[in-house]
Formats: C-alpha cells, sequence, structure tokens
C-alpha cells in the first residue's frame, strides 16, 4: 500500500521521514555487515530487493473492480532479517517514488514503516514464532505472509487513518477512519494477502528441499 | 446450530457488516472512476480528498509522459526478472552443485 505525495504534510511528515532516514540507516548498516560476513551470499541482497520492488509494484486485480499488490517484505525478512528487510524496502520505495509515480518522497518514511515493520519485521517475527511452536518450514513461512501481508496493511491503515483524523476537514474520528479503512481495504487484500501466504510457503519450502545449508547459513533453519 | 458455530457466525456477519459500511464509506461522494484502479487511488486518495489532504503530483511524474512509463515500467520488471531468475537459479537451482 503506497500512500501517495502530498497526503502526509508538515510536523507528520517530517517526523515519519526521520523515522524512516533511521530505519534505512539501520538497514544499510546491516546490509553492509551481511555482505561483509557472508560474500556468497551477497547476490540475495540483490534478489530480496529486486524481489521486494516487482511484487510492490504490480497490481493484481480482485472481484471488487480495484487493484491491490502484495509485499514481498515478508519473504526477504525470512531469509535476511527484519533490519536488512527492512533496509531492502526502503531502498525500493525510494525508487518506486523516483520513477514510477508511486508513493512519494514526503511519504516514504510512513511507507517505509508500513512495508518495512509490516511487511519484513512482523513476517519475520510471525516466522520465528510458528518455528518455536514446531510448525513446518511451509506452514511456518506461508502463516508469516500472511501476517506480514496483513500488517502491512494494518499499518498502513493506522498511518492514513491518524493523518486524515487531524486533517483540515476530518470526515470521521481515528477510529471512524479505522473501520472505514480497513473494511473498503479486506475485500480487495484478503485474497492477495492468501496468495501471499502460499506463495511465501512456497519458496521456503522449495528452497529447503534444495539447498538447506544455505537456510542454515543464514539462520533461517537451526543445523 | 453448537454455540462455537453461532460466534463464528456472528464474528463473519459483523466482518461482513465492516466491509459494507466501509466500502460504501469508501464511494461516498462517488465520483466515476476507471475500473481496476488500485486501491491507493480508490480508498486512500479519495478519503484524503474529502478530508481536505488532496494529494499532490508526484515531483517526477512519470505517469503523466506517455510511453516513458511504460518503458521504465518494462525495464524494471525485465531486470527484476533477469536478477531473481539467474541469482535464484544460481542460488538455490542446483543441489549439490553450487558453492
Amino acid at each position: 500500500m503506497h500512500i501517495t505525495e502530498g497526503i502526509i504534510r508538515g510536523t507528520e511528515a517530517i517526523a515519519y521521514t526521520a523515522a524512516g532516514v533511521a530505519l534505512m540507516a539501520a538497514g544499510a548498516a546491516r546490509m553492509k555487515a551481511f555482505a561483509d560476513k557472508r560474500p556468497e551470499h551477497k547476490p540475495l541482497l540483490g534478489m530480496g530487493g529486486a524481489f521486494i520492488f516487482f511484487v510492490s509494484l504490480i497490481p493484481i486485480p480482485a472481484f471488487t473492480g480495484t487493484c491491490s499488490h502484495p509485499c514481498g517484505s515478508p519473504l526477504a525478512g525470512i531469509l535476511l532479517g527484519p533490519v536488512v528487510g527492512i533496509g531492502l524496502t526502503g531502498l525500493s520505495l525510494l525508487l518506486q517514488a523516483a520513477f514510477f509515480a508511486h508513493g512519494g518522497f514526503s511519504t516514504w518514511g510512513a511507507n517505509l514503516i508500513t512495508l518495512g515493520i509490516g511487511g519484513a519485521f512482523f513476517g519475520w517475527l510471525t516466522y520465528r514464532i510458528l518455528r518455536a511452536v514446531g510448525l513446518p518450514i511451509w506452514a511456518a513461512a506461508g502463516g508469516a505472509g500472511l501476517v506480514g501481508d496483513v500488517m502491512t496493511y494494518v499499518l498502513a491503515g493506522l498511518s492514513l487513518g491518524y493523518v486524515l483524523s487531524i486533517s483540515p476537514n476530518p470526515q470521521y474520528s481515528l477510529s471512524g477512519y479505522l473501520v472505514a479503512i480497513y473494511s473498503a481495504y479486506l475485500p480487495t487484500q484478503g485474497p492477495i494477502a492468501i496468495g501471499e501466504m502460499v506463495v511465501t510457503g512456497l519458496a521456503l519450502h522449495y528452497i529447503y528441499k534444495q539447498r538447506p545449508e544455505v537456510l542454515q547459513t543464514l539462520g533461517v533453519i537451526r543445523s | 446450530m453448537t454455540r462455537p458455530a453461532r460466534a463464528a457466525a456472528a464474528r463473519l456477519l459483523v466482518i461482513f457488516g465492516m466491509t459494507a459500511a466501509g466500502c460504501f464509506a469508501a464511494s461516498a461522494e462517488d465520483a466515476p472512476r476507471p475500473a481496476f484502479s488500485g486501491m491507493d487511488e480508490a480508498v486512500n486518495e479519495r478519503m484524503a480528498e474529502n478530508a481536505g489532504a488532496a494529494p499532490r503530483s508526484p515531483y517526477i511524474d512519470t505517469e503523466s509522459l506517455g510511453d516513458i512509463w511504460n518503458m521504465l515500467l518494462l525495464g524494471a520488471g525485465g531486470i527484476c526478472g533477469f536478477v531473481i531468475g539467474r541469482w535464484w537459479h544460481l542460488l538455490f537451482g542446483n543441489r549439490g552443485k553450487a558453492e
């Protein structure tokens, strides 16, 4: 979910951008450490970035007559860790804002929090929790894809609802906006979240079958 | 109907009710919009306009540059496809062969 240029303004835009820059700095530092520690897996950074960039740009039509897109950041978060996932998400969003009229520079921080923390962090966290309770890799990754996608839209609704509730001419209170936004997101995003669950689960299952040692090196599974 | 089934049915009703209310709210003050527009436009931008926080044009508005936007989108898709496909094959595709 991209919040378009100009919707967030003033102090809120500055605060979101500052938070986004801090997250991005942490992500860049972790990416450098990842590349130094595992140079043979450096291409994974490019792959993860390309995956997030592509998946979060592609519009998928829903039966509601609107389009939306998956996130991609849950899979990147599981494979590369949440901080690296957030860094790659920040780069993807910057390119999308610069060249594809998706999102915006003034809303980059809010979009990074949404897609990075909602997708990469909550996806990673869900995967860890589900693995800790003993679920197989495909199920844990699928659950992570679902939760990461849903949390992305939860945070997007929260950011948007908050900003609109303090806008010049608010139509609802914050809770009213949240109900309206989530109810409008649900019919389109629900099926896409299920699709992201399937793709994330299948991708990690395939990697585990083909090259489990890569997952061990990355710390995704224990040896 | 058992109690858990009734509770589940009630939850479903609440979800459908909220969905209907939200769709109604999002389509309030309807203006015709193109079919299959993105949720960014259909939901976010519409609500923002109603709240007096209308979005502004992108600083680099490639969408208004005709086929340039198509070129960028197709080029980016091709590059992403190559990067993902190539490295996926090298990293995960050759069981027992790749380092």
